[in-house]
C-alpha cells in the first residue's frame, strides 16, 4: 500500500506546478428531481472557468462559477388527490469543481473526461402552474410565488436553497480554433446528495437534484 | 503483488507517458467544403416525446385531472436545411421543419376524442465546423427561429371537452452541439441535440 500511495503522489505532484487560464462558457441545462412526479424542465447556464493544468501532465482541473436555472415540472397530487401540474424554476450560483484526464483524437481534438464536486446556493425561484385541480386553489395562489421563502405562508415548506453533488462530464476540446484560444463543448452530469424539500406534500420526500447541461466555452490561451 | 505493481504501472502510464496530450493536437484541419449545402434530415426522439409542460399546446391542458392523452402517433421532425459558407469555420443557412402529433384524449380512461397538433417551423441556424477532412467532418449547429402550430381537438363529448381549432406561434430552437458527417459532395450525417429532435440522421450535398 505504501508503495501505491508514493507512486501516486510522485505522479501527482507535478500537478504543483500548474498554468491556469480563465475561459467562458453559455449553455443550456434540463433538469429534474428523482422522483416520478417529475419531468425535465429546460433551463440555461453561464459563467465563467478557470482551467489549471501542468504543461507536462495529462491531468487538468476546472472550476466554474456559473449562474444556472435548475427546476423541474412537478406532477403530483395535492390533498383531494387531484392531479397537480406545475412548474418551477430556480435560479442558482453553481460552482462545480473537476478533475480531468485529456485525451487528444484525430490529433486536432481533444476529449477530456472529468468527475468532480459541486455546490449550488439558490437566490431566487418562481413557480407556475396551469391549474389542473378543480377542488383546490393553492395553485393559483402559488402561482409566481419564491419556492425558497413564499411557500411557508400556505403551510408548506419552503425548498431548500444548498444543495451539493458530484459530477461527471466531459469537454470536446478544439485547441487554436480561434487565434485567442481553444473552443470547447461540455457536456455534463450533475447528482444531487441533498434533499430538496423538507416537507411531506407534493410527495416530494427526499427528492434530489439531477440536472445536465451542455454548453459551449472558449479558453483564453494566448 | 501483482496487483501493486500493476497500479503501479497504471499510474506512470496515465501520468507520464501519456503527458504531452495537452500540445498534441493544435492542426485544427479545415478542408474547404462547397459553399452551398442542402440537406434533408429525419430526426428522432423528440424533447416533447418523454418531456411534459415544455410545449403546453401538446400536452391536454386548461382541463380536469380525470382527462389525460396518450399520443397516437407522430412524423417527424422532418428538416430540410440550406446553408452557405461564409468561412471554412463557420456557415449561415435557414431551416425548415415539420413535426406532427396526433393524441387519443380520454375522460377517466374512456376516449372522448382526438387532438392533432401540427408545427412548421423556420429558423435560421449557424454551423461551426471544429475540424473538416476531405471525407470527415465534425460540426455543431445552432437554430432559432418560430414555429406556425395548428391544435385542433375533434371532441365526441362535448359537454366535457368541447371541441376546438386554433393556431398560435411558438418561440422554436434546434441546437445540435456533436455532428459528424461522412462522403464527399454527398454526405450522411448524424447528429445530437436537443429542440425538435435529439437524434437526427440524413444526406446532405455540397455544390
Amino acid at each position: 500500500m505504501i508503495k501505491i500511495l508514493f507512486s501516486l503522489i510522485i505522479a501527482v505532484l507535478p500537478l504543483f506546478q500548474v498554468v491556469g487560464q480563465i475561459a467562458v462558457h453559455a449553455g443550456a441545462t434540463f433538469t429534474k428531481w428523482n422522483c416520478e412526479q417529475t419531468d425535465f424542465r429546460s433551463g440555461f447556464v453561464a459563467g465563467v472557468a478557470w482551467h489549471f493544468q501542468n504543461e507536462s501532465s495529462p491531468l487538468f482541473g476546472q472550476v466554474n462559477l456559473d449562474f444556472t436555472q435548475k427546476g423541474a415540472n412537478l406532477n403530483t397530487h395535492d390533498e383531494h388527490g387531484d392531479i397537480i401540474k406545475m412548474g418551477v424554476n430556480t435560479y442558482l450560483v453553481h460552482v462545480p469543481v473537476f478533475v480531468g484526464y485529456k485525451i487528444p483524437i484525430f490529433n486536432h481534438m481533444q476529449i477530456n473526461p472529468k468527475v468532480g464536486l459541486y455546490a449550488d446556493y439558490g437566490l431566487w425561484g418562481k413557480i407556475s402552474d396551469k391549474g389542473y385541480s378543480l377542488r383546490s386553489d393553492i395553485l393559483i395562489e402559488k402561482d409566481g410565488k419564491n419556492p425558497y421563502s413564499d411557500l411557508s405562508q400556505y403551510g408548506y415548506s419552503d425548498f431548500s436553497r444548498f444543495d451539493a453533488g458530484y459530477n461527471v462530464g466531459a469537454n470536446f476540446v478544439f485547441p487554436n480554433w480561434l487565434p485567442a484560444g481553444d473552443m470547447y463543448i461540455e457536456l455534463n452530469g450533475f447528482f444531487g446528495f441533498m434533499d430538496m424539500y423538507d416537507g411531506d406534500s407534493w410527495k416530494l420526500e427526499g427528492a434530489k437534484n439531477r440536472s445536465f447541461q451542455v454548453s459551449f466555452g472558449f479558453v483564453f490561451n494566448k | 503483488m501483482f496487483r501493486k505493481f500493476f497500479l503501479a504501472f497504471f499510474s506512470a502510464v496515465l501520468f507520464n507517458i501519456a503527458g504531452h496530450a495537452r500540445n498534441a493536437g493544435n492542426q485544427n484541419p479545415q478542408y474547404e467544403l462547397g459553399k452551398n449545402e442542402i440537406s434533408v434530415i429525419y430526426g428522432f426522439l423528440s424533447v416533447l416525446d418523454f418531456t411534459d409542460g415544455i410545449d403546453h399546446h401538446i400536452h391536454i391542458q386548461d382541463c380536469e385531472s380525470a382527462l389525460s392523452s396518450s399520443m397516437k402517433r407522430k412524423t417527424g421532425a422532418i428538416n430540410v436545411e440550406y446553408s452557405y459558407g461564409l468561412t471554412p469555420k463557420i456557415r449561415m443557412g435557414l431551416m425548415a421543419s415539420y413535426m406532427g402529433y396526433r393524441h387519443d384524449v380520454q375522460y377517466e380512461h374512456k376516449y372522448i376524442g382526438d387532438f392533432k397538433s401540427n408545427y412548421w417551423g423556420f429558423l435560421p441556424m449557424v454551423q461551426l465546423y471544429w475540424f473538416s477532412h476531405e471525407q470527415v467532418a465534425m460540426y455543431s449547429k445552432f437554430a432559432i427561429g418560430a414555429a406556425f402550430n395548428t391544435r385542433d381537438m375533434n371532441s365526441i363529448d362535448e359537454n366535457t371537452l368541447a371541441s376546438f381549432d386554433d393556431a398560435n406561434v411558438q418561440f422554436e430552437k434546434q441546437i445540435s452541439p456533436i455532428c459528424f458527417e461522412l462522403g464527399d459532395r454527398f454526405r450522411c450525417f448524424a447528429e445530437l441535440g436537443f429542440g425538435n429532435y435529439l437524434f437526427s440522421a440524413g444526406i446532405k450535398y455540397y455544390w
